[in-house]
């Protein structure tokens, strides 16, 4: 069981600055090819002020500290990241410095198949320097023993 | 509903050159010649994998063929030509239909240097996904991939398809674990086209499959589009969104109120 009360835990909100080296990087991670991730003209070109972040780069950027680590789950169970989502209130581009925080929604119990499994939600969300609401991320993970039966299955 | 679609029909020979029917293989050429700024210019879209089916006619090739022998072609040859699963290439949302297939993604198959290269650019350095030894010594079979990168993957597919459009909402689940050396296949479908306070959204279905068939992802997106070429869309070079000195805010979040639901209801309709 993860300690319920860790639910409403906030993370220092930490100050992203979003470099096109990191978009570049994040980019090619992924195997894009598009070169609106890569070249400032094409970002341009395209309509944007600057070279754009792919839809999932939010995920690099961080608040203050990981919550996660504070869950002090028990030996052998590990966090495995069953669900993500993002909104955009608009593109992310190169030269943002978006102020990220982060917290615990929930911590839940799921019934599955090989019986009730915690689940923790995390919400962040970026603001620019104006302090407009850029992103919101919201990730479930689950709290996992080590896979006896299916170990291909994330859920049931 | 049917101004649209007689709308389109209208606009399909001016607006959009390319013909949703055309036959699989002009898919890269088709690429260049639309000319979008960010179409991928190093690499087009992969071409689909024999595992895509093939729209039901796609031996037919309008454009190409002839017309009958001493007949005036009065009437372009008929649209019942066109594939019902059709791939959604145009970037108008006048022109999108629901049921439109986006064109596939098959990426190259994931090893674990992409893993270790997407964990550094991420940021995110969970063992399991880098320490093979470690992944064995509790329980799995080796390292695996984090479920991110195929969202990442996803999302590709997304931008690739949506060009002038932007994403709104993205999200996924993951529904099995990624092994090093799988190669996935992302597929995307248009569930439903909607206004709203002027702005036009493409509701989309996304899911990703492994090289066996499995399902490994299903997400789901909202994209808003310029409705049409004269509608804010053409050279005006910007984003209407982006361009919004007051971009309203992000709507409520819906996730909030459902947190168990992201995924859609039904499952993406087995290929």
């Amino acid at each position: 069981m993860v300690d319920r009360s860790a639910t409403g835990r906030e993370a220092k909100p930490a100050t992203n600055e979003v470099e096109k080296g990191a978009i570049r990087r994040f980019a090619e991670a992924i195997g894009e090819t598009n070169p609106i991730y890569f070249e400032e003209a094409a970002a341009r070109a395209a309509g944007y002020r600057s070279v754009v972040a792919p839809p999932t780069f939010p995920t690099s950027l961080r608040a203050g500290s990981d919550l996660r680590e504070g869950l002090m789950l028990s030996p052998g169970k590990h966090l495995l990241q069953a669900e993500q989502s993002f909104e955009y209130a608009r593109p992310i581009v190169a030269g943002d410095k978006l102020t990220v925080r982060s917290k615990i929604a929930g911590i839940e119990s799921r019934q599955t198949p090989s019986g009730p499994t915690d689940v923790v939600i995390i919400e962040d969300e970026g603001r620019d320097e104006s302090g407009e609401l850029v992103y919101r991320s919201r990730q479930l993970w689950v709290v996992r023993m080590a896979p006896k039966h299916a170990p291909g299955d994330l859920h049931e | 509903m049917s101004s649209r679609s007689a709308a389109k029909k209208l606009a399909r020979p001016a607006s959009k050159p390319v013909t949703k029917s055309l036959p699989k293989k002009t898919k890269e050429k088709l690429a260049k010649v639309t000319k979008f700024p960010t179409a991928s210019a190093k690499k087009p879209l992969p071409a689909a994998k024999k595992s895509s089916p093939p729209p039901p006619s796609a031996g037919m090739r309008r454009p190409e063929a002839p017309p009958p022998r001493g007949m005036p072609a009065l009437t372009p040859p008929k649209q019942v030509q066109e594939p019902k699963q059709s791939l959604a290439r145009s970037f108008y949302w006048s022109e999108l239909r629901v049921g439109d297939d986006l064109p596939p993604l098959t990426k190259p198959a994931i090893d674990r240097v992409q893993i270790v290269r997407y964990a550094a650019s991420s940021g995110d350095f969970n063992r399991l996904h880098l320490d093979e030894p470690y992944a064995h010594a509790v329980g799995f079979p080796g390292l695996f991939a984090p479920g991110m990168l195929a969202m990442a993957f996803v999302g590709q597919l997304l931008s690739a398809w949506l060009r002038r459009g932007h994403v709104r909402k993205l999200s996924a689940r993951f529904i099995k674990i990624v092994w090093p050396n799988d190669e996935l296949t992302c597929r995307g479908r248009i569930a439903e086209l909607r206004k709203d306070a002027g702005a036009c959204y493409a509701d989309v279905e996304l899911w990703a499959e492994n090289q066996k068939g499995e399902l490994v992802l299903r997400g789901q997106a909202t994209c808003e589009l310029y409705e049409s070429p004269q509608n804010g869309g053409a050279d005006s070079g910007g984003l209407l969104f982006a361009l919004q000195s007051s971009a309203p805010a992000v709507p409520a979040v819906a996730s909030r109120k459902t947190p168990s639901a992201p995924p859609p209801s039904k499952p993406p309709k087995k290929k």
